[in-house]
């Protein structure tokens, strides 16, 4: 049932469309950036873009930090919404079922075909962030001398950028924090396609189970901004998410990554564990 | 091949199936008849594991449902309220995935079994197109051919003939006409109105070897909301020539269907409540 379910989210032509438009919104910003050679200062607009101009290797990152707020978490809570609910609006969930396929495997694949569509999208965005990245913003050497016990010192110049604390990043510190990067954000949003998957066992509309998880993410951003709601911040699907920015200190402040693991991993069981209760006992009469 | 024991089904308030006993056999066109509303469609999908029984007891080849549907699925087909398909795929695909969910059978001969499914329901030549630009009558087809695939034991079919022309009708009745080692036992609910004798109950029940009708609400002023038991007996032997009284069907033998007077016989229904379905023996 896993290849039938990979099978059908490579065949949908949404799927492609989605992931092109992802990939698309950074490369309209480098463009802007890279014409106009205009950054906001550090601390404003999206995160790492000031650096940008320096060194396009970091692009990856300020293209997850684009992407990030509104359009990655919608794309993948409509496609995550019309997983069950999708099936059962055309009618197919009856027959799928009648197969017989379980509807515990069902909901399984379900979640293993979101799960590749979301690290595919993550992952195409990266990937299209750094080769705009580099053709846009090239990068600027910077000399590494290594005065070792020898009569002549060794020169070594490497591509390198610097992190958010300053220091010198090598290509590969930039390609194993932005790994860890990916991963952070992938489990994130793997929280937002758990909140869509419970509601689509929930409707058979699959534009209400979108809808309701982006609700929920927006209830959570405005509650997490608030003063006032200080006591239950620390537990919302949306607190941690830009804490993968931690990545790219030296050291890597591991507290918040940490903590948005955790809390994205309860959300993610909690809310399966709740989407597979449901489903396994309602009356399917779509 | 069914059996069922005073089988309920309740939605909150609304009863939709009320105390049903079934006895479908191996080789049986068995048809359920009766209009709109009338708990056809949930019998069935009580009968797919689809829908959980409020209570009563099921068994479909001897196995209970829904606790051990899984065994039995993969020798049922089935068209349920309507063909369904992925609309952006084409007619093959969709056979494909269809065929290749659950308990798939081998991978080789899988081109062959969708061939041979398409050309049983007259949709051989069909080309490459989406199913979204396909008509009603071979959306239909397609749907049938779905629950041909796996050649199964049991069809239970919704409403086969529904948006087909009179050429298709006449081609799906005689796929189901066909000798039983190439058509299996099949149960068609089908919609009709609660008239003996009437010339549409008479169509739809005439493919069938065995019928059993569901009513819903009787119809007012008709004579099926007698009380006593000897009323409803004149009542229902009215179209028939030797029901009995305590009999709600009379299986008998296979009719052929150039039988004229061939009408289906007793009414499993009429209860207090509007579209109960039932039927006590």
């Amino acid at each position: 049932m896993i290849g039938v379910e990979l099978v059908k989210l490579v065949r949908r032509p949404r799927s492609w469309v989605s992931i092109v438009l992802l990939c698309g919104l950074p490369v309209v910003v480098a463009v802007f950036v890279a014409v106009t050679h205009l950054v906001p200062p550090p601390g404003q607009g999206p995160t790492l873009l000031s650096a940008v101009l320096s060194n396009g290797s970091l692009y990856p990152a300020a293209a997850l930090a684009i992407v990030l707020p509104i359009f990655l978490p919608v794309a993948v809570a409509v496609v995550a919404g019309d997983a069950i609910a999708g099936e059962a609006g055309s009618g197919m969930l009856r027959y799928l079922l009648a197969r017989p396929v379980g509807r515990t495997r069902l909901l399984v694949a379900k979640l293993i075909a979101l799960t590749v569509y979301t690290v595919t999208a993550v992952v195409a965005v990266a990937v299209t962030a750094y080769i705009t990245g580099r053709v846009l913003f090239g990068s600027q050497p910077v000399a590494v001398t290594n005065s070792g016990g020898g009569t002549t010192p060794t020169i070594i110049v490497a591509h390198a950028a610097t992190s958010l604390s300053g220091t010198a990043l090598t290509p590969a510190d930039i390609l194993v924090r932005t790994a860890g990067a990916i991963a952070f954000i992938a489990v994130s949003m793997l929280g937002v396609g758990a909140i869509a998957l419970f509601l689509s066992t929930v409707t058979d509309s699959s534009l209400g189970a979108a809808l309701g998880a982006l609700a929920a993410l927006v209830t959570s951003q405005v509650l997490v901004s608030l003063n006032a709601a200080g006591s239950v911040s620390p537990y919302l699907p949306t607190r941690y998410w830009l804490a993968w920015v931690d990545f790219f200190r030296e050291p890597i402040l591991w507290r918040n990554i940490d903590r948005g693991f955790a809390v994205q991993a309860v959300y993610v069981v909690v809310l399966l564990g709740a989407a597979w209760a449901n489903f396994a006992t309602k009356d399917i009469t779509s | 091949m069914i059996v069922t024991r005073a089988l309920t089904k309740r939605y909150g308030r609304v009863l939709a199936v009320d105390r049903v006993d079934l006895d479908v056999r191996e080789g049986d066109r068995y048809g359920f008849l009766g209009p709109n509303g009338s708990g056809k469609t949930t019998v069935v999908r009580m009968l797919l594991g689809l829908v959980y029984a409020t209570s009563g007891e099921i068994e479909v080849m001897g196995r209970p449902v829904p606790s051990r549907v899984t065994e039995v699925l993969p020798q049922v087909g089935a068209l349920v309220e309507g063909p369904s398909c992925y609309g952006h795929l084409s007619g093959r695909a969709n056979l494909a995935l269809i065929d290749a969910a659950g308990r798939a059978g081998p991978r080789r001969t899988r081109g062959r079994r969708i061939a041979g499914a398409l050309d049983r329901v007259g949709l051989a030549g069909v080309d490459n197109r989406a199913v979204k630009k396909y008509s009603l009558g071979m959306r239909q087809r397609l749907g049938l051919a779905a629950a041909l695939l796996r050649s199964p034991r049991l069809l239970v079919l919704d409403e086969p003939t529904n948006g087909l022309d009179p050429q298709g009708i006449r081609e799906i009745r005689d796929l189901l006409a066909a000798p039983r080692s190439s058509c299996p036992a099949t149960s068609c609910p089908r919609s009709s109105s609660c008239a003996p004798g009437s010339a549409s109950w008479t169509a739809a029940g005439s493919s069938c070897s065995r019928t059993w009708t569901s009513c819903g609400r009787p119809p007012a002023g008709s004579c099926c909301a007698p009380r006593t038991p000897t009323a409803r007996r004149r009542c229902w032997t009215a179209g028939s020539r030797s029901a009995t009284a305590t009999a709600w069907w009379s299986p008998g033998p296979t009719r052929p269907r150039s039988t004229p007077a061939w009408s289906a016989r007793g009414c499993g229904c009429w209860k207090s409540g509007p579209s109960a379905a039932h039927s006590s023996s």
